[in-house]
């Protein structure tokens, strides 16, 4: 089965992420900020990460960084899921690692449709 | 006359970072718990379509397409059946209307047979006073005399066992000429009734299988409309987030601009434009988070309450409509079970009628060996009594006489031969007739009916066992709709209590707009003598979301305000 990381801070944005995705069959760790979404992702094998780009202790850009780093993570999908549409800030998040960008919110037909065009 | 600070400005705007905190922190609670509300109806809707889904498996197997064609096939047949069951029927009377006539013309062989016997006998009389007369010459005419009485009583028997059989055949034929003329008329009107009541049964089931036909269709637009607001709600509640972060970013400003505020200690003014610019920028985005809050909790609310009207109302009807229809219809069909018991009951009648016919036909066949053995015996006995006369001279006049008679007996004889010859030959040509007719009759004629009425039962079955499954479903989405509508009475009012959690924000830009205004009144020039540009600089920094800088921009420069717009569709993705 699909394993999804889900890094946010906001609780009502991790419920409806792994709402979403639950109902369409994958499996979902959620993490409350990029500190514990790298810690997550250092331990676990996931076949995508989807992450906020502001959160406390360490930002999105700074973990897709550091996760890149890690064996076997270097060509994982991993989308941000934010707020800002900025296009500095997704030329940011591109240069870091990020494969792509949704502004919040999602649409979760999109989202699942992405989500099967990326993990094969 | 410039501004001068007042002491209040930093208390006013610690108490309105504190309302908005404690409103974060009761939004979050509210929304968790509308999460969970929603969580709920989604699982329940869940529940519902699945339950759809498998109605929807069912509708669409092959086999229900199968019904009505096979019950219109086993229709046809059976109307096929039975007027080939009729019309044989009808035959069958015209047969016996025949066999009556060829009885009547039995019946007048025998009675000149009965004639013949009389004549016989009187000649026997007349030969033995003959013989009496002529004394010892006329002894040989002694045998003569005998034979010709022997002879008459042989006839006699004969034509009254001919006589006995036809008569009984005539009224046995009468018998079931009669019950038949009145059963095929009252055969046909029940057929008739049947193919009607039938045939409106079928449109009805239809009609019914029409509906059941169009149940997938329903199912997806229910799957479409729960999708959409499903969608909708996982929009809407993201919108909390978005609000959560201006909220924050609103508090990090207020303190920002308390900590610009001039003090009593105559620190410089200079800043005080900056604040107002400060307290402008705020109370703009504190009024675009209040109508934010309104589109995304009403949203919620919406969406939540769709989804609870969402209708199934029509999935849940057909299961037990085409159950209903389909009881009609079994119990039409029953009828043509009971048309072929009766068919069956008239079949046997009609065969044990006809059977009499070959018997008929045996026995005249059986009277013509002995009639050509009679005539045999008649020619001989003409030719005896010839010789006999002839012998005989002048004193046999008498006797040939008798031989005249003999042999004019003997003629008739041969012409009723003949009679009773064209007779068997009409009730030979009768029984291959109903040969013909008795193999409509047969077992193996019935075999497409006894094939179509078994792929009729099976469909039939078929859709029962449909409509019952569909009965079922759609009893049990009843069950789970009920709980839905009746377990989630808040559902209603879920956009109402998350908007009411975010009521403070009235109290907050209150004080907010109160404070620009003691601006405006003590320096009626403040709002021309800020620098956008820094004010920008300055508060934009921590902004996460475009519609922050949009209302920024708009607030320093007075331009209309922007509106977020919450979609139903959400966001796509960008893939790099």
């Amino acid at each position: 089965m699909t394993k999804i990381l889900a890094v946010d801070d906001s609780a009502s944005v991790r419920q409806m992420v792994m709402f979403t995705l639950k109902n369409a069959g994958y499996e979902v760790v959620d993490a409350v900020d990029g500190k514990d979404g790298l810690s997550k992702a250092s331990q676990n094998k996931f076949d995508m990460i989807i992450t906020d780009l502001n959160m406390p202790n360490l930002d999105g850009i700074e973990m897709i960084s550091a996760v890149r780093k890690l064996p076997g993570c270097s060509f994982i999908p991993i989308l941000m899921l934010t707020t800002e549409s900025q296009a500095e800030k997704k030329d940011a998040g591109r240069k870091a690692g990020a494969t792509g960008w949704i502004v919040k919110p999602f649409n979760a037909d999109q989202l699942i449709a992405v989500i099967k065009k990326l993990v094969k | 006359m410039r501004a001068q600070h007042n002491t209040q400005w930093p208390a006013v705007l610690a108490q309105v970072r504190a309302e908005l905190a404690e409103m974060t922190r009761s939004g979050e609670t509210e929304v968790a718990s509308a999460s969970n509300t929603f969580k709920s109806l989604a699982s329940q809707s869940d529940a519902i379509l699945k339950r759809a889904a498998s109605i929807v498996a069912c509708v669409e197997n092959e086999s229900m397409s199968l019904v009505l064609p096979a019950v219109q096939s086993l229709c046809l047949t059976v109307s096929g059946f039975m007027e080939q069951k009729l019309d044989a029927a009808n035959a069958v009377l015209g047969t016996l209307r025949q066999e009556e006539s060829l009885l009547n013309q039995l019946s007048e062989v025998t009675q000149r047979q009965g004639a013949i016997s009389g004549h016989l006998e009187a000649l026997s009389v007349l030969t033995n006073v003959e013989v009496a007369q002529l004394g010892s010459v006329g002894s040989d005419f002694l045998i003569l005399a005998r034979e010709l009485s022997a002879f008459s009583k042989s006839i006699s028997q004969q034509t009254m066992e001919l006589s006995n059989s036809a008569e009984g055949r005539t009224q046995s034929v009468e018998e079931s000429r009669q019950q038949l003329a009145a059963t095929v008329p009252r055969m046909r009107a029940e057929l008739n009734q049947m193919e009607t009541g039938i045939g409106e049964n079928l449109s009805v089931i239809g009609g019914g299988l029409q509906q059941l036909a169009r149940i997938p269709e329903q199912f997806r637009t229910y799957a479409q409309g729960t999708s959409e607001q499903i969608a909708g709600i996982v929009a809407a509640i993201q919108g909390h987030d978005i609000t959560r972060q201006q909220i924050e970013h609103v508090q990090e400003a207020l303190e920002l601009i308390a900590s610009r505020t001039p003090h009593e200690n105559g620190e410089s003014e200079a800043e005080l434009p900056l604040v107002y610019a400060g307290l402008l920028i705020q109370t703009c985005q504190i009024r675009n988070i209040k109508q934010t809050v309104a589109d995304w909790t009403s949203q919620v609310g919406r969406c939540m309450g769709s989804i609870r009207q969402l209708s199934i109302s029509d999935l849940v009807s057909i299961g037990p409509r085409v159950l209903e229809q389909e009881r009609g219809l079994t119990s039409h069909l029953s009828q043509i079970n009971s048309l072929q018991e009766k068919s069956r009951e008239y079949t046997k009648r009609i065969e044990s009628t006809l059977t009499g016919l070959p018997s008929l036909r045996d026995l005249i066949n059986e009277y013509q060996e002995r009639s050509r053995g009679i005539r045999h015996r008649l020619q001989l006995l003409t030719f005896n009594s010839l010789i006999e006369a002839n012998r005989l001279g002048r004193r046999g006049v008498v006797v040939s006489a008798i031989a005249n008679l003999i042999k004019e007996v003997s003629a008739e004889w041969t012409a009723i031969a003949e009679q009773s010859k064209l007779t068997l030959a009409e009730i030979m040509k009768l029984v291959q007739q109903t040969g013909e007719v008795m193999e409509i009759f047969s077992e193996a004629r019935g075999q497409k009916l006894r094939e179509d009425q078994a792929a009729s039962h099976d469909a039939l079955e078929n859709v029962r066992a449909a409509a019952a499954f569909v009965a079922s479903e759609s009893a049990q989405m009843q069950l789970v709709m009920e709980r839905m509508q009746s377990g989630l009475g808040t559902v209603g009012s879920t956009g109402d209590l998350l908007l009411a959690c975010f009521a403070p924000l009235d109290a907050a830009l209150n004080r907010m707009e109160s404070l620009l205004r003691e601006f405006e009144t003590r320096d009626p020039e403040v709002s021309r003598r800020f620098d956008a540009a820094e004010a920008e600089r300055l508060f934009s920094a921590s902004y996460t979301t475009e519609i922050e800088r949009k209302v920024m921009s708009a607030a320093l420069h007075g331009t209309d305000m922007p509106v977020l717009e919450q979609s139903l569709a959400g966001n796509d993705v960008e893939l790099f």
